[in-house]
């Protein structure tokens, strides 16, 4: 059987101690970092670079350093949920870089999100349990406005559309597309039927802890994410990933502030 | 059935008996010679005669994503192999009783009053593979274990038991954890663990 997802093979275990180091011993200072989910969007990211080059690869953080008009960027991924993405951010964190964009798929969630419409996160529902080490219950989880703009400006240049708006971040997958099975299933529905309403855009799994750790941080953060339809083979979910990289990539280019 | 929606498997390749291995653990020497049949996203998979062998990322999201499809494959018991932060330092090994939630995600699967404890007799055989006295410990589970210090009495810290025996009891399964304080150190009691898991259900 043909697997035309990307299949990561080769990885060889390292401590996420050794992150910044492995950075730091090719000689580059990278000012940003792109964070995908699944290491196998690493490399689809990494061909919109100049010389990329692989400098960690511990499943699930995959590690590319790249140039962009001239400048040390990474692209990293987190693996799924808020946990990883902590880690690996506060890995990266180590190393100065201070500014994060989440490139990644999300479920959608209010009525007339289409399949493969890309989403700007302005904030993120905190319907999960990482944010609540940085963040009091309440506080809002907010992406950085001119982070914001620039991928929108981004989308726009690499010629897709992209709306922004409120995503929610939950811890369980299967809890958001088969709330049915869940012991919980009247919590779970009262509150999509919630974000329905509110005009939350769609569901993912890492925005609002990345919001809230840079908040704490003061690092700036963003996040760009393609519509997936979770009833979709796994293989489907590629369709249409370069409009996200492409739109992930020109606004990190403007927020370098090489942008054409 | 197709194959597993985020481990990529086909489900033939999914036994009855299951060991998790944290992302901070390094499985190399746990899977020693073992035949890979997966790596897709966090989820690189041995098969271990009638044992499968799994990476699951790290913390409670992905750990949740593993047992549910692996579960739909047919996977029936669950043990975990995940590093913890111990209160006692002497304490290298621990089978929790029990975890405090402290986890975003074991609440979108039972009210936060629902206990997490592993399944009973597989906690005491873990205990006895492991040559370990019956306690009662109980590990706080939180995310971000480092900014959430442990409840007074707790054994310790890690990011899964709780999300892992809420699931396991939410879908029918038989899962514990065993917790390792130096996680360079987990291939001392792989072997354990993989002589539990093929032992058949009493």
């Amino acid at each position: 059987m043909s697997r035309p997802a990307p299949e990561v093979h080769t990885s060889t275990w390292r401590s996420l101690d050794d992150l910044p180091g492995a950075v730091e011993a090719r000689g580059l200072r990278p000012r940003a970092a792109l964070l995908p989910g699944d290491p196998g969007r690493v490399d689809r990211l990494g061909e919109l670079f100049d010389g990329p080059e692989l400098v960690f690869d511990s499943t699930p953080v995959r590690v590319l350093a790249a140039r962009l008009d001239g400048q040390d960027v990474v692209v990293a991924s987190t693996g799924m949920g808020g946990p990883g993405t902590v880690l690996v951010t506060e890995a990266l964190g180590a190393l100065g870089i201070a500014l994060f964009i989440r490139v990644g798929g999300a479920g959608p969630v209010a009525e007339g999100v289409a399949n493969e419409e890309l989403l700007v996160a302005t904030a993120a529902v905190r319907q999960e349990g990482t944010s609540a080490a940085f963040c009091p219950a309440g506080w809002p989880a907010v992406a950085s406005p001119h982070v914001v703009a620039a991928l929108l400006d981004g989308a726009r240049r690499a010629g897709h559309a992209a709306r922004a708006g409120v995503l929610q971040t939950k811890d369980s997958f299967y809890g958001e597309v088969e709330p049915a099975s869940s012991a919980v299933e009247a919590e779970l529905r009262d509150r999509w039927s919630a974000w329905q309403r509110l005009g939350v855009l769609g569901s993912e799994m890492e925005a609002a802890p990345l919001f809230a750790l840079a908040m704490t941080r003061g690092w700036h953060a963003g996040a760009i994410v393609k519509v997936n339809d979770a009833s979709a083979s796994e293989e489907a979910k590629w369709s249409g990933d370069r409009d996200l990289c492409e739109a992930a990539v020109a606004g990190l280019a403007a927020l370098l502030g090489g942008a054409s | 059935m197709t194959r597993l929606y985020h481990l990529g498997l086909e489900p033939e390749d999914v036994p009855a008996g299951v060991l998790l291995v944290e992302a901070s653990i390094d499985p190399a020497p746990l899977a020693g010679d073992c035949h890979l049949v997966g790596a897709r996203r966090e989820y690189r998979c041995w098969r271990d005669g009638d044992v499968l062998l799994a990476t699951c990322g790290f913390g409670a999201p992905p750990l949740a994503i593993a047992v549910e499809e692996l579960a739909r494959a047919g996977a029936r018991r669950f043990v975990l192999l995940a590093p913890y932060v111990p209160a006692r330092r002497d304490r290298e090994v621990l089978v929790p009783a029990g975890a405090v939630r402290g986890d975003g995600t074991s609440a979108q699967y039972a009210p936060p009053e629902y206990p997490a404890v592993p399944a009973f007799v597989l906690a005491e055989r873990l205990r006895a593979g492991l040559g370990l006295a019956a306690e009662r410990a109980i590990v706080a589970t939180a995310d971000v274990p480092a900014g959430s210090p442990p409840p007074p009495g707790a054994a310790g810290t890690d990011r899964s038991s709780a999300c892992l025996f809420v699931v396991g009891a939410a879908r029918g399964l038989e899962a514990a954890s065993v917790l390792v304080a130096e996680p360079s150190r987990a291939a001392e009691v792989v072997d354990a663990l993989l002589t539990v898991l093929r032992e058949e259900r009493s």
